[in-house]
C-alpha cells in the first residue's frame, strides 16, 4: 500500500474522530434517570379483564412457551366453567399471541417490562392480580418487592424522544 | 537519647527546608515525582475514556464521583486491590509475583532523569538520554518474561509478539535518539532543550520524528500497536494470568507510565521540552506533553490494531531506513554549522 | 525447573483454543494448531447453543414455531419469521394481501440492516476498532426503535404470519422512518471514512481469507460470503418473495473474495436495504394487511415443501412435512451459517493467529443459527 495514500487516509479518520470530539449528540439512555417513551402497541406485562373473559382457553392453546395454565376461579354468567388465565412470567416470551388470538379481547399489554423479582414465584401472576395491574401498576413492584430499589434515588424523567422534530436525537445540530 | 532527638528535629527541619526549596526530596516526591505522576495517571486515565466516549457517542465515566465521574480510576484501583490474587499452579511463582513490581519500577525509572525545565529535575545526569532510554527498552523483557512465568499458551504467544515488536521498532527508535543527540553534540537532556533554541527538532529533523514518534506508540503497546495484548486473538496476552493488584499494577505501568515517560520523552527530545521558557517553563513542557499523550490516547478512537507481520515489515522497510536517512542529513548539517553554537 | 517446562515449548506444533469462553469467539469453538504463527488446521466444534428447534417444532402449533424460528437469530428475526411462512403459506396456498407483502419487505429489510449493524460492530471490535462497535450498537438502537414502533418489540418480533402481518403500520411511521433513514444514509458516509477508509483496517483485511469464485461454489457459501466471490446470487432477485419483485434494488458483488470484500458487500447491501425501504414505503398500496380474524389454528394442507429466503448471512431454506394434523411431521433447517463453517476451516489453514478474528468475523458466523 503506498505509504502516502495511507498517511492520507489515517488523516481523514482522524479528521471523523475528531469531528466527532467537538460535535457531541449523545446516544446514551441514563436508564434508571431517564426512561424510553415506548410507542403505543409496545408488548410488555398484560392484564385481564376478568369479567370479558369466558375461560374458552385459546391463549393457553396458542402460548408457544405454554406460560398460561387456566385456573379455577368462582364462575361468572359469562364464565360458566370459571377457568381463567394464569400467567407464569418466568416463561412468558412477550410474543403476544394470547392478545392477538383472545377472540373476545379479555387480554392486553401494557408497557411496562422492568419485572425483576428477588423470588421466582413473583413472577406467577393469578388472574386477580393481572386484573388488577391496569388500574394501578405500582402493585406489580410491591408484589415482587422490588420496590424497594423503586423508591427514587435518582428524579425519574422520560428521555428526550429518540425521533425529534429535526430529526433523530442522534444527529448533532446544524447551526 | 538526645542525639537520636537532636536527628529527627534535624531531619524534619531539613525536610521543611526541603519542601519549601525545592529541594531533591520534594522533586522525587512531589513534583515531577510520585504525587505529580499518580494524579496525572488517574486524570489521563479518565480522560483517556471520556475521550473515547465523545468520539463514540456515549457519556464515559458519570457516576463514580467527581465532577463527570474524575474519581473513576481510583474506583477502578479499589475494586482491583480488593479482588482475589489467583497465582496459577504451573506458574514460576516467584517471577509470577516479583514482575508486576519490577514492571512498574522498570517503567517508572526514566521519570528521574526527565527535565521538566533547566532545574526542575530528579536527578541531574550528563548521560540522561542513555539512561532513559535504556530503561525504556528493558520493558519488552518484561513483558517476554511475564509470558514465560505465567505458563500460558497465550500469555506466551503474548511475550513473544512483544519481542518480535521490539526487534521491529528498536533500532528505527535509537537511530532517531542518535540523531538528537548528535544535533546537540550531547546526552544531557538539558543541553538537548537548550539546543533547539530558534527551531525544533521536530522541524529540524522531521523524518527521525516521525520515526521516533511511530516507534514510541509501539513501545508503548498502545493502539494501532497494541499487538502483545491482542484480546480477540489471544485472549489478553501477556497477562491474561493476572489478577487483582497485580492486574492493576500492570495497568498503571504498562499503559500509564510508559505512555507519561515516552511522551515526555518525545516532547524533550523534538518539541523543544521547555521552550521558548518565559513564563512556567514547567508549564510548557507539560502542556506539550499533554497534547502529545492526548494525541497517542485519541489513536484508539479512530485506529484498530495492526497485525505483527505488517508492524515489523513497516518498520525495517520504512521506519530504519527513515531513521538512518535522519542520521546522515544530521550528520551533514552537523558539518554546515546548522546546529548553530555547537561546533564540531 | 518445574514451571514453564521445556518440553511444551520443543514441541512444534501447539494447540490454542478459541472459544466459547475466549473473546475472539461467540458460542463457539475452535481449536487452532499452530505451527509458530501459522495456522496448520482447523478443528471447529460447534453445538454449545444446540437448542434441538427441529425436534421441539414437532410438538408445536404451526403458529407456535414462528417466535421459536425467530430466536435461533434473534438479531435477523424477520428473516427468519419470513421463510418459515412462506414454506407454511406455499404449502396451503394461502393468499398475502398486496399491503401486507410491503410491510414484510420493511420488516424484513429491517431485519437486515440491524443484522448488518450487529456485524459491523462485532467485525469492529475484533479488529479493535472500539468506535465502530459503539457507533453500529447506537445506530442499531434506532432501527430496533423503528421496529419497535412497527411491529411492537425490538426483537423477536413475530411481526410476520401466515395470511398477512401482525398490524398494520402506525401513523407515523413513514415520517419517523424517513428521518432515521435520512439520518443513516449521512450516517453512512462517517463509517466509511473511519473504518472501510481506514489503512489499518484495509491492511489487515485486503487479500486475507481469499475464497475464490469456484471454492466459493464448491463449498456451498451462501450470502454475502458468496456475493464477496463474485457470485451474482440474491433468493431476493433469483426467487423474489414478499414485495421483492416490485421493487428495484441492485445486488452488490465484489470479485476479491477476500475478508475486506465481504465486508464491503454487507456495508453497500445496507445502503440498498435503505433504498428499498424508502421504495416500499412509497408504493405500498391501501388496503387491509391481514384477515378479518387471526386464529392460532392454520389451515396447513398435506404435503411437503421447501422454500428459502435470503436472510442477512445467507440463504436460509425452511423444509416441511405437514401429515395434515395442526402440527408439523417434520420441519428441517438450512441454516446459512452452517454452511458458511464448512468455509471457515478452508480459509483458516495457512493464514496467522493475527488474521483469525478478521477471517472468522468476516464470515458473520452467528453460532445459534448453526448449531439450531
Amino acid at each position: 500500500m503506498n505509504p502516502v495514500k495511507a498517511f492520507i487516509d489515517s488523516v481523514k479518520s482522524m479528521i471523523v474522530g475528531f469531528k466527532y470530539l467537538f460535535t457531541v449528540p449523545r446516544m446514551t439512555l441514563k436508564f434508571p434517570e431517564q426512561k424510553m417513551v415506548l410507542p403505543p402497541g409496545y408488548r410488555g406485562q398484560h392484564y385481564l379483564e376478568m369479567d370479558k373473559c369466558t375461560g374458552c382457553s385459546i391463549c393457553a392453546m396458542s402460548c408457544p412457551p405454554r406460560a398460561i395454565t387456566m385456573v379455577k376461579r368462582d364462575p361468572t354468567p359469562r364464565n360458566k366453567r370459571g377457568l381463567f388465565p394464569l400467567i407464569n412470567f418466568n416463561y412468558c416470551i412477550y410474543c403476544g399471541y394470547c392478545v392477538l388470538f383472545c377472540p373476545f379481547d379479555a387480554l392486553h399489554e401494557l408497557d411496562i417490562h422492568d419485572l425483576a423479582v428477588y423470588d421466582r414465584d413473583k413472577l406467577i401472576h393469578p388472574p386477580e392480580f393481572l386484573q388488577k395491574v391496569k388500574e394501578n401498576p405500582e402493585i406489580l413492584y410491591e408484589y415482587s418487592g422490588m420496590n424497594v430499589i423503586r423508591t427514587p434515588r435518582w428524579k425519574e424523567e422520560y428521555a428526550e424522544p429518540v425521533f425529534t422534530r429535526r430529526g433523530v436525537k442522534h444527529e448533532p445540530i446544524r447551526k | 537519647m538526645m542525639d537520636v532527638a537532636g536527628l529527627i528535629i534535624r531531619i524534619v527541619k531539613y525536610l521543611i527546608y526541603d519542601l519549601t526549596h525545592m529541594g531533591p526530596v520534594f522533586k522525587a516526591v512531589i513534583f515531577p515525582g510520585l504525587a505529580f505522576v499518580f494524579i496525572l495517571a488517574i486524570v489521563l486515565v479518565w480522560l483517556e475514556r471520556k475521550m473515547a466516549a465523545k468520539v463514540q457517542m456515549r457519556i464515559g465515566p458519570l457516576y463514580a464521583g467527581g465532577p463527570e465521574g474524575i474519581l473513576q480510576p481510583i474506583a477502578d484501583f479499589i475494586k482491583f486491590a480488593f479482588k482475589e490474587l489467583i497465582i496459577p499452579d504451573q506458574a514460576d511463582k516467584l517471577l509470577f509475583i516479583a514482575l508486576p513490581i519490577v514492571s512498574l519500577v522498570v517503567a517508572m525509572a526514566p521519570i528521574a532523569f526527565m527535565p521538566y525545565s533547566r532545574y526542575m529535575i530528579i536527578s541531574p545526569n550528563p548521560y540522561g538520554l542513555l539512561f532513559a532510554m535504556a530503561f525504556v527498552t528493558l520493558f519488552p523483557l518484561i513483558i517476554l518474561l511475564t509470558g514465560w512465568a505465567s505458563n500460558s499458551k497465550y500469555a506466551f504467544i503474548g511475550g513473544i509478539r512483544a519481542a518480535y515488536q521490539q526487534i521491529g521498532y528498536e533500532l528505527p527508535m535509537w537511530f532517531s535518539a542518535l540523531g538528537v543527540a548528535l544535533a546537540s553534540r550531547s546526552f544531557d537532556f538539558v543541553k538537548i532543550v537548550e539546543s533547539q533554541q530558534p527551531l525544533w527538532f521536530a522541524l529540524t529533523q522531521p523524518l527521525g520524528a516521525l520515526a521516533f514518534f511511530i516507534a514510541m506508540v509501539a513501545e508503548m503497546g498502545r493502539i494501532p500497536f497494541d499487538i502483545p495484548e491482542a484480546e480477540q486473538e489471544i485472549a489478553a496476552g501477556w497477562f491474561v494470568e493476572y489478577t487483582g493488584i497485580m492486574f492493576g499494577i500492570y495497568m498503571v505501568s504498562a499503559m500509564l507510565m510508559k505512555l507519561y515517560v515516552l511522551s515526555l520523552l518525545f516532547t524533550v527530545m523534538y518539541l523543544g521540552g521547555w521552550l521558548p521558557g518565559w513564563g512556567l517553563p514547567e508549564a510548557w513542557t507539560f502542556v506539550k506533553a499533554f497534547i502529545v499523550m492526548f494525541l497517542i490516547m485519541f489513536f484508539r478512537a479512530v485506529f484498530p490494531r495492526t497485525r505483527i507481520k505488517t508492524f515489523v515489515n513497516m518498520a525495517w522497510d520504512k521506519l530504519l531506513p527513515l531513521s538512518i536517512i535522519n542520521l546522515l542529513i544530521v550528520f551533514a548539517l552537523t558539518f554546515t554549522g546548522f546546529y548553530g553554537g555547537v561546533q564540531p | 525447573m518445574e514451571a514453564g517446562r521445556l518440553d511444551q515449548v520443543v514441541e512444534k506444533e501447539i494447540y490454542v483454543s478459541v472459544g466459547p469462553q475466549h473473546s475472539g469467539a461467540g458460542h463457539f469453538r475452535m481449536v487452532l494448531k499452530l505451527d509458530g504463527d501459522i495456522i496448520v488446521d482447523v478443528i471447529p466444534d460447534p453445538g454449545f447453543v444446540h437448542r434441538s428447534v427441529e425436534k421441539i417444532a414437532e410438538n408445536m402449533l404451526y403458529v407456535q414455531i414462528v417466535p421459536l424460528v425467530e430466536k435461533v437469530t434473534h438479531v435477523d428475526a424477520s428473516n427468519l419469521a419470513m421463510g418459515y411462512v412462506r414454506a407454511v403459506e406455499e404449502l396451503s396456498g394461502i393468499q398475502v394481501p398486496e399491503r401486507a407483502k410491503y410491510l414484510r419487505t420493511i420488516a424484513c429489510e429491517l431485519s437486515r440492516i440491524t443484522s448488518h449493524l450487529y456485524f459491523f460492530g462485532i467485525f469492529g471490535i475484533f479488529l479493535n476498532h472500539s468506535t465502530m462497535f459503539m457507533w453500529s450498537f447506537g445506530d442499531r438502537d434506532l432501527f430496533l426503535d423503528l421496529t419497535q414502533l412497527l411491529t411492537g418489540t425490538r426483537i423477536a418480533h413475530s411481526y410476520i404470519l401466515a395470511g398477512g402481518v401482525r398490524h398494520d403500520m402506525p401513523q407515523d411511521f413513514p415520517d419517523k422512518a424517513m428521518k432515521v433513514l435520512d439520518y443513516f444514509e449521512r450516517k453512512l458516509e462517517d463509517y466509511y471514512k473511519i473504518f472501510m477508509l481506514n489503512p489499518v483496517m484495509i491492511e489487515r483485511t485486503r487479500g486475507v481469507g481469499v475464497l475464490s469464485r469456484e471454492d466459493a461454489i464448491r463449498l456451498g457459501a451462501t450470502g454475502p460470503v458468496l456475493r464477496a466471490s463474485g457470485v451474482r446470487y440474491d433468493t431476493r432477485k433469483d426467487d423474489p418473495y414478499a414485495a421483492y419483485d416490485k421493487i428495484d434494488f441492485e445486488i452488490p458483488v465484489y470479485k476479491e473474495g477476500d475478508s475486506y470484500a465481504r465486508v464491503m458487500v454487507r456495508f453497500r447491501e445496507m445502503q440498498e436495504s435503505v433504498k428499498i425501504i424508502r421504495q416500499a414505503l412509497r408504493d405500498m398500496p391501501e388496503g387491509p394487511v391481514r384477515p378479518k380474524r387471526m386464529v392460532p389454528r392454520w389451515p396447513v394442507k398435506k404435503g411437503e415443501h421447501y422454500a428459502r429466503v435470503e436472510a442477512a448471512r445467507g440463504e436460509l431454506g425452511y423444509y416441511i412435512i405437514s401429515d395434515g394434523k395442526a402440527k408439523p411431521y417434520r420441519l428441517k433447517m438450512s441454516s446459512p451459517s452452517f454452511r458458511n463453517l464448512l468455509i471457515l476451516k478452508h480459509l483458516l489453514r495457512g493464514e496467522t493467529l493475527a488474521d483469525m478474528p478478521a477471517i472468522y468475523m468476516s464470515l458473520d458466523y452467528w453460532a445459534p443459527e448453526a448449531d439450531r
